[in-house]
């Protein structure tokens, strides 16, 4: 078996040389589904058998059984159903298959699917079974009557195209119904002609059964759509296609009561109904209202189903109402040329059905005078009279005619991917050749010349082998041809296609690859990099059009027309910028250096004649004479203060000052305490001062016995510099609340009767710096009033000093130790004795600083001289 | 040790450091640095004391507390200005915030910035420039005991003095066609003269730095002789 080829359609197995289906006339080749630009995709819609449900795969089963036994001889033997391999093959579960099964194995392209209306294989499987969403793709609900439930006016044969998978077994069945039937009748295919859209690729598995199977209430209602002109519903152009509307899952749960004579499969959709509690009228195929002329088994059907139609928003309760489809076929027997949407009958309309052919078929048998037994998609290609397939055909006026983009694209997918692929294209001279319009004898050999819908042979035990090999119809189709009287004329010249070959205009409305080509030309750029980041790269930056350099760049030149005076200030400019960079030389001059032995010669006779005048108490030197202005002016102050009078100290100089400022001011304090007893306030602008005066007060004037707080008073620091000099000159009081000892000072007996500075009866300045002696000279110049200044200052501050008491804003001067010796010697009796006692000492360093400067100075003026003296010899 | 006295522990302890000191003239050596870091620790330590206790709580703390405790809100209200200046200045620790300090110091150094130029205009350019002109004057030699002729000399060489020794400090010159820069020829001759007060100058304030240090030299050894004589009761 592994030799045989198996039918993609119908599943039947074929020798290896055979090119046909034996079966079912498909081409065996996978040629014809390939398409230009395709590659063959196995498919395999076996793997589809666990999606189908229940009740069907009984129904395969119970066919699978019985097959044997029904199956014609010539054809071969069917395999068992159980085997998914050979179901899914077959025309309607092919069909299952492109709608629910995988997208993978869609053959047709979506620029073909997209002409053809075929859905795209990208949408899922639920959409594509739902045949509401279908009619939201190709058009609109509202183009078709949606009052009716679908069930009721929908023929059997396409309620079994209505869903692709719990549909399928009503479409397979009814299939397989036509299948049966189909054989007997040909006229009714005819009258599909006005509705050609609706009617899909797939057509020609339908059957129409035959007239003398007709059920009376189809008579009837062919009788009425021949007798009237059919009224167009104001709300609906194809009432007859509601039932695309309705979901899948409606349609495949409501299977209605059956009469005695229902076939089996619709006993089995019936029990489902009941079992299932989803009452759901809407999805009901076969609801027709019970009627004298419809069958039985429709009857049957609507009174199980009362219950159910009851919920229908719009019951088929209308029993007159027909089914649009079959309106339409009265209105084309009539001859109209109308659209199929107006040729559906009132609603009050009944269905006449008859014993023998329908009398809807009768004008239907007069309409087919004027058509052919071929397939409508046949038709329609003779009508595009370009040689294009009807099925493509029906893509160009499909934007004139909304019926028929109505009808093709409501159509699932399955069927329109089977029309072109298995019967028209692929073999042409296999097909059934549709006659000339002109014929109006029915085609025998038509697909659609097969059992009507309804016949009740069609649920003749034979039903229970469905799905198990292709429809009778089908294959009565293929082999009509020979037995009929009318040899269907091959589609020959230019209106035969070969496979794989597509018409112009087909080919025109593919997908140019023109602007792509444009695409990758320029991808194709292969211009090497050569510099920057990106060398070593090509076709990186693209040169794009129109940037080509059209003209050679201009030139420029290079050479700098300069002025002279431009060039001259250039050069000064580099000149400048030249000497900056050069290092100049610097001219050393020969400096006498600080040699070790010098430093420690002198160091050493400093020591050693400090030391032993020291240690001696020598008294070789004697003290000045000669009394300066300023001391005298001091001395003469001090002693002009009155008695008790208070007095301003202000002590400012640095611990490493006190020898020599003691030495300074002890003479004038002593002699000054000893006549006048002045009450002393001590102030410092420094932070050792107050600690100063504490020492001085009670180390070289400790004789005096002065009593903090008492006689004396510390102010302490006075902070802020000359700031809180000028406070303080300003408001004492204010400036400097608080004592040494954080006491009220103002209230202290030292300061009795004193708020202000001009209430001092002196200010003494004790300083060795000449800017602070400038600080308290400048800062109270105007609050001091007439109060004098005498300052007592260190020998290296007096000359900066001295312009202050030349000025009259010092009205006394006491200058370094020199100072204190003459004062202590001439005024105050050779008290504290203190200079003295370092008078000897410093007049030994003061001679041995003049020595050193003087021998200093005539060393190196003969050093001078030598080298003078060399210089001459050597010039 | 009944002779170990305060004075004789303070006068040991000076006269180690001043041993320690001195002994810079062998050069830089540890115990030169001993006595200088621990003179540097002990200022700073009395200063930061000196500080608090002579300024931050008799002119801060004592008067808020005071305010606050008497209920003078007012006055308080007065001190709050000192105390963010004192946060402000404690600001520098943290680099972060040092620049807050800067409000601080703005304050500090325009007011200083005006107190000085004020100062130094009424109480040394006025009056310097006044009592150069008074040099001359019969009058002020009479009440200061001056004689006429030794006010005509004082005057004259004061006068030159000063005048010189400005002329010195006159750095003006006029470029001449070579390039070469030259004072005007009577500048010259001041500034020559000005060189020479200015020299004399210079010399008494180095007599007068060598009579300072001397004098403090002097003292410290004094001060070590006293040291030995009353440890070794030498009189």
């Amino acid at each position: 078996m592994a030799d045989m080829i198996q039918c993609p359609v119908c599943g039947a197995e074929n020798p290896p040389n055979q090119k046909i289906c034996q079966r079912c006339q498909t081409p065996l080749t996978n040629d014809a589904s390939l398409k230009p630009g395709q590659s063959p995709v196995h498919k395999d819609t076996g793997e589809l058998e666990g999606l189908l449900p229940q009740w069907l795969k009984d129904a395969r089963q119970s066919a699978k059984a019985e097959t044997p036994a029904e199956q014609p001889p010539q054809l071969p033997k069917d395999e068992p159903l159980t085997q998914k391999t050979a179901a899914p093959k077959m025309d309607f579960l092919a069909g299952l298959q492109s709608q629910a099964g995988n997208e993978d194995e869609e053959d047709v392209p979506d620029w073909l699917a997209s002409i053809t209306g075929t859905a795209s294989s990208k949408q899922k499987p639920d959409e594509a079974e739902t045949s509401g969403i279908r009619w939201v793709e190709t058009g609109s609900k509202t183009d078709f009557h949606q009052g009716e439930s679908a069930e009721e006016e929908v023929p059997a044969w396409l309620a079994g195209m209505q869903s692709p998978q719990p549909g399928a077994e009503e479409k397979d069945e009814l299939t397989d119904w036509f299948r049966e039937s189909g054989a007997q009748e040909q006229s009714s295919q005819q009258g599909f002609q006005e509705k050609p859209q609706q009617t899909p690729p797939f057509d020609s598995s339908f059957a129409i059964p035959p007239s003398e199977e007709t059920p009376d209430w189809l008579k009837q209602m062919a009788a009425n759509a021949g007798e009237k002109e059919p009224e167009p519903p104001a709300e609906t152009s194809f009432g007859s296609s509601d039932w695309f509307s309705q979901p899948p899952a409606d349609s495949s749960s409501t299977p209605s009561g059956q009469p005695s004579e229902t076939p089996d499969w619709l006993k089995q959709m019936q029990s489902d109904v009941n079992a299932s509690s989803q009452p759901q009228a809407s999805a009901e195929p076969f609801a027709f209202s019970s009627d004298a002329d419809t069958p039985d088994w429709v009857n049957q059907m609507q009174a199980d189903n009362s219950a159910e139609q009851a919920q229908t928003p719009e019951p088929f309760g209308t029993s007159s109402e027909t089914p649009d489809w079959l309106s339409s076929l009265g209105s084309v027997s009539g001859g109209e040329a109308a659209p199929f949407a107006e040729s559906t009958p009132a609603e009050s309309e009944p269905l006449v059905s008859g014993d023998e052919i329908p009398s809807w078929l009768a004008p239907e048998q007069d309409a087919a005078k004027k058509t052919d037994s071929k397939p409508r998609w046949l038709q329609s290609e003779e009508e595009a009279a370009t040689g294009t397939p009807a099925w493509l055909a029906s893509e160009q006026p499909a934007s004139e005619t909304p019926a028929q983009d109505d009808m093709l694209g409501g159509l699932p997918d399955w069927l329109k991917s089977a029309a072109p692929e298995s019967t028209i294209f692929d073999e042409p001279a296999q097909t059934v050749e549709p006659p000339k319009t002109e014929e109006p004898k029915p085609q025998a050999g038509s697909p659609f010349a097969s059992a009507p819908a309804f016949s009740g042979d069609a649920f003749q035990p034979q039903g229970e082998a469905l799905f198990t090999e292709m429809p009778d119809w089908l294959s009565n189709a293929m082999e009509e041809p020979s037995a009929s009287a009318v040899t269907p004329e091959p589609i020959t010249g230019s209106d035969a296609l070969a496979p794989n070959v597509l018409p112009s205009w087909v080919e025109a409305m593919r997908p140019s690859d023109q602007g792509m080509s444009n695409i990758v030309a320029a991808s194709n750029d292969v211009t090497l990099e050569s510099r920057g980041a990106l060398a070593g790269l090509s076709g990186v930056l693209p040169m794009g059009v129109g940037f080509t350099p059209t003209s050679k760049p201009k030139s420029y030149s290079i050479k700098l027309n300069a002025s002279e005076e431009q060039l001259k200030h250039a050069g000064i400019l580099e000149q400048i910028l030249t000497a900056e960079t050069a290092p100049v030389p610097l001219a050393f001059e020969k400096t006498l250096g600080a040699s070790r032995g010098l430093r420690w010669s002198i160091a050493f006779i400093l020591l050693i004649v400090t030391l032993i005048t020291s240690f001696m108490s020598t008294r070789v030197f004697s003290t000045p004479v000669g009394v300066p202005s300023e001391l005298s002016y001091a001395v003469a102050v001090a002693q002009a203060i009155p008695e008790n009078s208070p007095v301003l100290v202000a002590v400012d100089y640095e611990p490493s000052r006190a020898g020599e400022m003691e030495a300074a001011a002890t003479p004038l304090l002593d002699n000054m305490l000893l006549l006048k007893h002045p009450r002393l306030t001590f102030i410092a602008s420094n932070e050792s001062g107050s600690l100063l005066a504490e020492r001085l007060i009670t180390g070289p004037l400790a004789v005096h016995s002065y009593q903090s707080e008492v006689t004396y008073l510390n102010l302490g620091y006075l902070s802020g510099g000359q700031m809180g000099i000028r406070a303080f000159a300003q408001n004492p009081v204010s400036a400097a609340q608080l004592d040494i000892n954080v006491q009220p000072a103002w209230t202290l007996p030292p300061l009795q009767g004193v708020t202000a500075l001009n209430q001092f009866a002196l200010i003494i300045l004790i300083t060795d710096d000449a800017d602070t002696a400038r600080s308290w000279v400048e800062q109270t110049e105007g609050a001091r009033g007439a109060v004098p200044i005498v300052v007592v200052s260190s020998a290296q501050a007096a000359p900066m000093i001295q312009p202050y008491y030349n000025s009259g804003q010092v009205a006394g001067m006491v200058s370094g130790l020199y100072g204190g010796a003459i004062f202590e010697q001439q005024y105050n009796n050779g008290r504290p004795g203190m200079a003295r006692n370092y008078w000897d000492a410093y007049s030994i360093g003061m001679l041995l600083a003049m020595l050193l400067v003087l021998g200093g100075g005539f060393v190196n003026l003969g050093l001078g001289l030598r080298d003078r003296a060399a210089m001459r010899e050597g010039k | 040790m009944p002779f170990i006295s305060l004075d004789l522990i303070t006068g040991a302890l000076s006269f180690l450091f001043t041993l320690m000191i001195l002994s810079y003239l062998i050069g830089d050596n540890p115990l030169f640095k001993i006595a200088v870091y621990l003179f540097i620790g002990v200022a700073s330590g009395y200063v930061a004391a000196v500080v608090f206790w002579q300024v931050l709580y008799p002119k801060l703390f004592l008067p808020m507390s005071n305010a606050l405790l008497a209920g003078a809100y007012n006055q308080g209200l007065l001190l709050v200005a000192p105390l963010l200046g004192v946060a402000f200045i404690f600001m520098k620790v943290s680099p972060r915030l040092s620049g807050i300090a800067r409000i601080t110091m703005a304050f500090l150094v325009g007011a200083g910035a005006a107190v000085t130029l004020a100062g130094a205009l009424t109480g040394t350019i006025i009056p310097q420039v006044s009592a150069t002109i008074d040099f001359f004057d019969p009058q002020t030699a009479a009440a200061r005991n001056i004689g006429a002729f030794e006010v005509l000399g004082n005057g004259a060489i004061l006068l030159v003095g000063v005048v010189t020794s400005l002329a010195y400090f006159h750095f003006g010159a006029s470029q001449k066609p070579d390039g070469s820069t030259k004072r005007f020829a009577l500048i010259d001759m001041f500034a020559w003269i000005g060189r020479i007060f200015i020299g004399i100058t210079l010399g008494a304030i180095f007599a007068g730095v060598y009579a300072a240090a001397l004098t403090a030299f002097i003292e410290r050894i004094s001060s070590l002789a006293i040291f030995i004589k009353t440890l070794f009761g030498i009189p």
